[in-house]
């Protein structure tokens, strides 16, 4: 299959691009690593009149510390985030999402940036980051804003960008030594997208109190689901003695919960506390320090 | 608009004119180059039969723009071999008969190529999740497995002179897309 043509552009600066999405707003699409896109081109679910190739542009694609926080170049590959030490050391949960997007090969090409923008309900990064609290750098002509990652996710494939946007970086909290976390996909094989994801942060005190917890599923629906209910039933409890299945069960997810032929709502309903349970028990267990970090 | 590129293919410098923004790299790397070796499975980014190595990485080349390989390294199943001498890869898919009728064959050794340039002394998990890419309908991925397991086997008794057969050290900064 070969896509529709259309006008090409492979400029080789953010100006660059900047300026051909203020002249050609929404008839101009951005190519990042191009895996989710292409692949929509050739099945024609795209056709976008005129393509902005980020491929040759500098820059943009490191990942670094700047006081407590990691900052990630938006044209990042998901390889590149997976074998990030960095990452391993103070940001494991983003690091075992990128991991488990796709294949290696999709990896190797594919962009935290262009994987964000895209809002697919069922990428495996808009949970996580917004469990982590992540914030999203939005270039346009007249500056930059910055957007948490709660925020940024407005609905399906929709989000806070504006076609005359550039998202430059993803900026990530580092988690602490005593955070616990866990980050988990349920799919039918390895590749494939999840049928339901989980991101967890647990913070306990040294009496094993859990002074804060970010519970955030992915794949249910629209944009990333918070679970309130299971953050509330585990808030300033004991972790290491908590119910933890009684807290997972917790799980409520909404009337727009996500259907489709190979997990339709009510199977989502059903495994949605049970990958909770699991990324819960392995988040607490990492917390109390039964697990390596 | 026709775009011209130049692009090194398995050590080869080509210049290639009249490139279609729209042509992608699998296409352009069958029909241009005449280099048949990368399959056209599925054409939806699933199956890796299409996987060739640009400046070192394992790509999707049905899921590759040709105009962005402009300036930049191509290896493909022809380039592994040197001086008509199979690449251990190659010699393991036929010691331990990683093959039955071989479509799959060109991507899974170009995919193993990376993950043991990356892991050279990889655990059947990791062998088995560097070619989680791949897909062969034939056999089970079982002797696949043991072929890439013999040529990691093979290739650490040479002390790791093949890693460059598949592209080398080499890294553009800007490799990653």
């Amino acid at each position: 299959m070969i896509p529709r043509g259309f006008e090409y552009h492979d400029p080789t600066s953010a100006d660059e691009v900047l300026s051909l999405l203020a002249e050609h707003g929404e008839d101009a699409k951005l190519m990042a690593g191009g895996q989710s896109l292409l692949p929509m081109m050739k099945l024609r679910m795209a056709s976008p009149a005129r393509i902005v190739d980020l491929w040759r542009v500098p820059g943009f694609r490191d990942i670094r510390e700047s006081g407590d926080e990691i900052r990630i170049g938006a044209l990042a590959t998901h390889r590149a985030l997976e074998d990030s030490k960095l990452l391993q050391a103070r940001c494991p949960l983003l690091g075992k999402a990128a991991g488990l997007i796709g294949d290696p090969q999709v990896r190797n090409l594919g962009t935290i940036g262009g994987a964000v923008a895209h809002a697919d309900p069922s990428a495996n990064y808009p949970p996580a980051l917004v469990a982590l609290g992540a914030k999203f750098v939005l270039r346009g002509k007249g500056g930059e804003r910055v957007v948490p990652a709660a925020d940024f996710f407005r609905d399906l494939f929709a989000t806070e960008l504006r076609p005359t946007e550039l998202l430059t970086e993803i900026r990530v909290p580092a988690l602490g030594a005593r955070d616990g976390w866990e980050y988990l996909k349920l799919s039918r094989r390895a590749p494939d997208f999840a049928l339901v994801s989980v991101a967890a942060l647990v913070r306990a005190n040294g009496t094993g109190d859990c002074t804060g917890i970010d519970v955030v599923l992915g794949s249910v629906g629209p944009v990333p689901l918070r679970a309130s209910g299971v953050e509330a039933a585990l808030r300033g409890k004991r972790v290491d003695r908590a119910d933890l299945a009684a807290a997972a069960r917790a799980t409520a997810l909404g009337a727009n919960t996500l259907s489709d032929v190979h997990a339709d709502a009510a199977y989502r309903r059903e495994v949605a506390p049970v990958c909770v349970r699991r990324a819960l028990e392995a988040a607490v267990a990492r917390a109390t320090g039964r697990m390596a970090r | 608009m026709m775009r011209t590129i130049s692009v090194v293919v398995n050590g080869k410098k080509y210049v290639e004119g009249g490139v279609e923004p729209r042509m992608l790299l699998v296409h352009f790397l069958r029909d241009r180059l005449r280099l048949t070796g990368a399959h056209v499975g599925c054409d939806t980014t699933s199956c890796g039969a299409c996987t060739v190595m640009l400046d070192a990485r394992a790509v999707k080349s049905c899921t590759v723009l040709a105009v962005r390989v402009d300036g930049r390294e191509v290896t493909t199943i022809e380039g592994l071999a040197t001086n008509g001498k199979l690449h251990p890869i190659q010699e393991g898919f036929q010691h331990e008969h990683g093959l039955q009728c071989g479509y799959c064959t060109p991507g899974m050794i170009m995919s193993a190529s990376e993950l043991l340039q990356r892991n050279p002394r990889p655990t059947e998990d990791e062998i088995r999740a560097g070619i989680d890419g791949n897909l062969c309908r034939c056999t089970g991925y079982h002797n696949i497995v043991k072929s890439i397991r013999w040529a990691a086997e093979k290739m650490a008794s040479q002390g790791g002179a093949s890693a460059s057969a598949a592209g080398g050290e080499k890294r553009n900064a800007s490799d990653h897309g």
